[in-house]
């Protein structure tokens, strides 16, 4: 059928997500190890590090949103909702999607006029390095962007699922 | 409509979507957007997203993906094994010594990592059937490795703590200093609650029969070179001044990181590395977006005002700050059977840490014992992740047994908890040597 293709293209795009990130811990831990050794060794800090990395840290877990609920590691506090039917759980899950929604939406839109006049005006970092900042903000609209459409995904995963046919 | 209502009914909102079994993150995200929108309309929706940014960007946060990092690495170096064997050949004649072995094993192992999950897991599959084989009794050998594996959190470095140095707007450098201190305190109360039973009851514990030599024994103990030279980089690092703890997060990742690829040279599968940072992205995630969703719901809380309405109420019922102390103490406790810690520390933090402040209370003293709340979190059902990871770890152990076993060791805690409240010192004293 289109429409599972079209949802395992999305889960494929949300794993890629998450895998083109997931490094950035290694290298976020390896540039500070660096600074460590250039401070207290050299005596000689490297002030652009620890912003650098605050950076690409926030892109990594603006990126794993979408790998995280790929992977339903998003936690909820279930002791109610799993002693229901399955269905009843479809449905509940389809009448939630809405608030889920509400809140990916409004980060979108605030996130994508930010991102806009970041770029416009090539926002930097504040002193003492003025890196660029700009790309982070591509990244959290594109991450939150990545997270809606695996959202969508599941949600129709639960309305196929709730009219038979489709994977639960 | 007035403060009070709007605060009550935002609570209510989230309590219901909470219980609903949404993911905690869109809960607090869809509850913050909700009353933004009534409050003030749909023109202040874009600060959402920035505060999200700002969270995003905040320096000390990036300890925490770096101490999950740290953690699954050095699960994957099968360091707690050959820790286990080594302390199985010293203590295993001892009346109750597996027992103890479980504690010293979780005692060092917190100080290694900043989560719960690597030392109840392993100690569960390792630790938990030799125990039952030597006939040691099944509850205490439960309560001991659940509540033992709980200590990861409140001795650092600690994942919670970091998000707490965040949201409460503590030192995290202090906050380390007083786990520290109060997680050894805990972990001897455990000790001795444990000799305690082999003494009363030498059946629950028998001794085991390890015959080794010296050599043999000193030979195994090569097991806890690497455990200490990993502790020394990083807390000791931070004692020393020589790196923040971030950077001190950054030195452990890295040298988990490489003692695994040496350890395992040529035997560990790129699926195995693959599986570590799968791991780690997706607890960062889950971690990280509670934070987000949180960071929002607070910027509408404190904007409402709602943080001011609570402190004024709180200490305008003069009931006396250590009746507020109790009430904010009562309320972890229940917080802690029902949230995910994370959850707890991003909703609990910003409203009680200025009142604590505002009473005369210490910082840090309140966000260590917060932090040991949020440790009992993990252990009191029906919602403690640790019973969930013993259950996973042998899936014939009853849920109801799990529950029942860690009750002497949640009354330990209490315990432990009244005494620090006598003796606040116990926290305070190595933060106020180390960092004055």
């Amino acid at each position: 059928m289109i429409i599972e293709k079209l949802l395992n293209r999305i889960d494929l795009l949300s794993e890629w997500g998450g895998k083109s990130v997931y490094t950035i811990v290694l290298i976020a831990g390896f540039f500070l190890c660096v600074e460590v050794v250039a401070r207290y060794i050299f005596n000689n800090p490297i002030v652009w590090i620890p912003m650098a990395t605050s950076l690409l840290c926030a892109i990594f877990y603006f990126m794993i949103g979408a790998y995280t609920l790929l992977f339903k590691s998003h936690v909820g506090m279930d002791i109610f909702s799993s002693k229901l039917s399955q269905k009843s759980q479809n449905i509940l899950e389809i009448l939630l999607f809405p608030l889920f929604a509400l809140f990916i939406v409004v980060l979108l839109w605030g996130g994508y006029s930010e991102m806009i006049f970041s770029v416009k005006i090539r926002e930097t970092m504040p002193p003492p390095w003025y890196g660029p900042l700009w790309p982070g903000k591509i990244f959290m609209v594109l991450g939150t962007f990545l997270i809606l459409l695996q959202g969508i995904a599941n949600l129709l995963r639960n309305i196929l699922a709730l009219f038979g046919g489709g994977e639960p | 409509m007035n403060i009070e209502i709007i605060t009550l009914l935002m609570f209510g909102t989230l309590l219901i979507l909470i219980f609903s079994g949404m993911s905690l993150a869109w809960c607090l995200g869809a509850t913050a957007v909700i009353f933004t929108i009534a409050m003030w309309g749909t023109a202040s929706l874009p600060i959402m997203a920035s505060r999200v940014f700002d969270s995003g960007m905040t320096y000390v946060l990036i300890a925490a993906p770096l101490f999950i990092f740290m953690a699954f690495c050095l699960e994957e170096s099968g360091m707690a094994e050959a820790l286990f064997g080594s302390l199985y050949l010293w203590c295993g004649k001892l009346r109750g010594g597996l027992a103890l072995a479980t504690v010293v094993i979780c005692v060092i192992l917190a100080a290694c990592t900043g989560i719960t999950a690597t030392a109840t897991v392993t100690m569960a599959v390792i630790a938990l059937p030799r125990m039952l084989t030597c006939g040691y009794n099944k509850s205490l050998s439960i309560g001991v490795i659940a509540s033992s594996g709980g200590l990861g959190i409140l001795i650092p470095p600690s994942v919670p703590m970091v998000v707490l140095a965040m949201a409460g707007g503590q030192s995290l450098g202090k906050l380390f200093m007083g786990g520290m201190v109060a997680g050894i305190f805990i972990a001897v109360l455990f000790t001795i609650y444990v000799l305690l039973m082999a003494w009363l009851y030498p059946s629950y514990c028998p001794a085991s029969e390890v015959s080794a030599t010296l050599r043999e024994k000193i030979n195994a103990s090569k097991a806890l070179i690497v455990p200490f030279v990993l502790i020394f980089m990083v807390l000791g690092f931070i004692l020393l001044g020589i790196t923040t703890p971030t950077e001190a997060a950054a030195v452990g990742g890295i040298g988990s990181f490489i003692y695994l690829i040496f350890k395992k040279r040529g035997t560990i599968s790129r699926q195995k590395i693959v599986e570590i940072f799968h791991r780690t992205s997706l607890m960062s995630g889950m971690v990280f977006w509670i934070i987000f969703g949180a960071s929002c719901f607070t910027a509408v809380f404190n904007a409402l005002g709602s943080q001011h309405l609570i402190s004024s109420l709180l200490v305008g019922l003069d009931i006396g700050p250590w009746a507020i102390v109790v009430f904010f103490f009562i309320m972890l406790f229940l917080l802690g059977m029902v949230l995910d810690p994370i959850g707890i520390i991003m909703i609990a933090a910003p409203v009680m840490s200025p009142i604590i402040l505002q009473l005369g209370f210490d910082a840090t003293w309140f966000g260590v014992l917060f932090i040991v709340f949020i440790q009992l979190g993990y252990v009191t059902p029906p919602f403690g992740y640790n019973l969930y990871y013993m259950k996973a770890a042998d899936r014939t152990l009853k849920m109801g047994d799990i529950f029942v076993s860690v009750m002497p060791f949640i009354a330990i805690i209490l315990f432990a908890v009244i005494f620090m409240c006598i003796f606040p010192q116990i926290i305070l004293w190595l933060p106020s040597v180390v960092m004055p």
